[in-house]
């Protein structure tokens, strides 16, 4: 089904719209999640969190690409529940883990500043990446979006992985001056 | 929250466009555009490769027909007669002497002892070298091309086809490259031989004591033929030259012949040779093509006959 089908179904509130994004664009969405957790049953939570959330958002919005749509949706939680996890692990505390688990109740856990600052940062880190060239930016998005390794950027893009690296390496160096002369602090 | 947390948050609020793009993970057209170019240099030096293989094809096939004779016969015979000084050893008395020993133990070619016999006029490719003479093929090319005769009107002798007779050659097993024979430095003339003879020579009458001949000019160029000859000996399957025992004295110069012309020649051998022993010989005549580029050098025809005791 072509995304705007999908994306009339929610906005006609039917529940199908669910099943029809689970079929197109489940394993797009559970791949993100696995390749920050790890886990399949977290990623399996995260992705349903993520239908969750699109049910929620859909309407008023109505996103140009549902693909990133969903994908940011899911990276979000996925890097959330990461977050948590790992809290666990640090063993900083039941309190940490209560004040994550908490936020999500919160409309925003972040200030407004931090909100502004945050969509500034974004703003400029798409002024870098629309001023590199294509491959670059794809690789760029691949590793730091969707979190691929490094071996997977190298067989999606048939090069090698020395030469992902020197790519990510300069990009990283580039982007950190474009910040700069940009005045984006974090 | 850490600067390179905040960072990743804000990585994950980037453009739905940027996203989408990188969602598709497809190698990019510039990227493809770059590996079919990368293809076709390769491909490109591929067919670079097979054009220069099939010209090398294409110049051998021509060199073997002898097309090329006119502009490499020349090279060849310098070369060949280098090789051809090393392998022959024995002076040019030493080899009329041998020469006059070997005919008296072959039987008689001829039922008429006093009368030198033609056992053919052996119009050979020009490019024939110095290392034929010094080598033993000179009984091979005598065979065949006195069959051949046989078959022409008028004794026309001029050998327009000389793969057909190399390979008729190679069928009777008289292959120059054979162990045993000490031609293995022959094995660079062959090549040549296989070519059409751009200049033959045509007995029209001979006599114990002068050869008549004619010689026709095959090329498509002007040449020089050079007055004078050289007389060559069979001996011990191998050309060997005759000593004179008379010299000219006079300087010899170039008799040019135009392209399909003929030339009617007479030699008389015993002003300058004596009375021959019995045994094959040849006369050796040399010429080159007019205005052609040095390297080319000096080519040759021959003519070979035979006297009996």
């Amino acid at each position: 089904m072509e995304d705007e089908r999908i994306i009339d179904l929610y906005w006609a509130r039917r529940e199908n719209a669910i099943v029809e994004t689970d079929k197109k664009y489940g394993n797009y969405c559970m791949s993100i999640a696995l390749h920050i957790l790890k886990s399949p049953e977290d990623s399996e939570e995260c992705v349903n969190d993520t239908w969750m959330k699109a049910w929620d958002s859909m309407p008023p919005k109505r996103p140009d690409f549902l693909a990133a749509f969903l994908g940011k949706i899911t990276r979000n939680l996925s890097i959330s529940r990461y977050r948590m996890s790992h809290a666990r692990k640090r063993g900083s505390g039941e309190v940490e883990l209560l004040l994550l688990e908490l936020e999500e109740c919160l409309p925003s856990s972040k200030s407004v500043e931090e909100e502004i600052e945050g969509k500034e940062t974004a703003a400029s880190i798409d002024r870098f990446l629309y001023g590199i060239d294509e491959e670059s930016r794809k690789i760029f998005v691949r590793r730091y979006f969707f979190v691929d390794s490094v071996k997977e950027i190298a067989a999606r893009f048939g090069i090698s992985e020395s030469k992902v690296k020197s790519q990510l390496f300069r990009m990283r160096g580039r982007l950190k001056d474009h910040l700069e002369k940009e005045g984006v602090v974090l | 929250m850490k600067k390179s947390e905040k960072l990743l948050e804000a990585i994950g609020q980037i453009d739905d466009k940027l996203v989408a793009e990188a969602a598709k993970g497809e190698i990019t057209p510039g990227r493809r555009r770059k590996k079919k170019a990368v293809l076709l240099r390769w491909q490109g030096a591929l067919a670079a490769c097979a054009l220069l293989a099939v010209c090398i094809g294409v110049f051998g096939m021509l060199d073997r027909m002898g097309v090329l004779q006119p502009f490499t016969g020349g090279y060849r015979e310098k070369q060949a007669e280098g090789i051809a000084m090393d392998a022959a050893g024995a002076s040019p008395q030493e080899a009329a002497e041998e020469c006059a020993e070997d005919a008296a133990e072959s039987p008689a070619l001829s039922d008429n002892p006093a009368e030198p016999e033609v056992l053919s006029q052996m119009p050979q490719a020009a490019d024939e070298s110095g290392a034929e003479r010094a080598g033993n093929d000179g009984q091979k090319n005598a065979g065949p091309e006195k069959d051949r005769q046989n078959d022409l009107p008028e004794k026309e002798q001029s050998i327009s086809d000389r793969s057909a007779l190399v390979e008729q050659q190679e069928e009777e097993g008289q292959d120059t490259g054979e162990p045993g024979q000490g031609t293995g430095k022959q094995e660079s003339c062959q090549v040549t031989e296989m070519g059409f003879a751009p200049v033959t020579a045509m007995l029209l009458g001979d006599s114990t004591q002068s050869l008549r001949y004619v010689l026709t000019n095959h090329t498509e160029q002007t040449i020089l033929l050079q007055e004078g000859y050289e007389l060559e000996c069979m001996s011990d399957g191998r050309w060997e030259t005759v000593k004179p025992q008379a010299t000219e004295s006079r300087e010899p110069s170039e008799i040019p012949v135009q392209k399909g012309e003929s030339r009617e020649e007479t030699i008389s051998f015993h002003d300058m040779y004596g009375d021959l022993a019995s045994g094959t010989y040849r006369i050796v005549k040399s010429y080159r093509i007019e205005n052609a580029p040095e390297e080319m050098g000096i080519c040759n025809t021959y003519l070979e006959f035979s006297v009996s005791p």
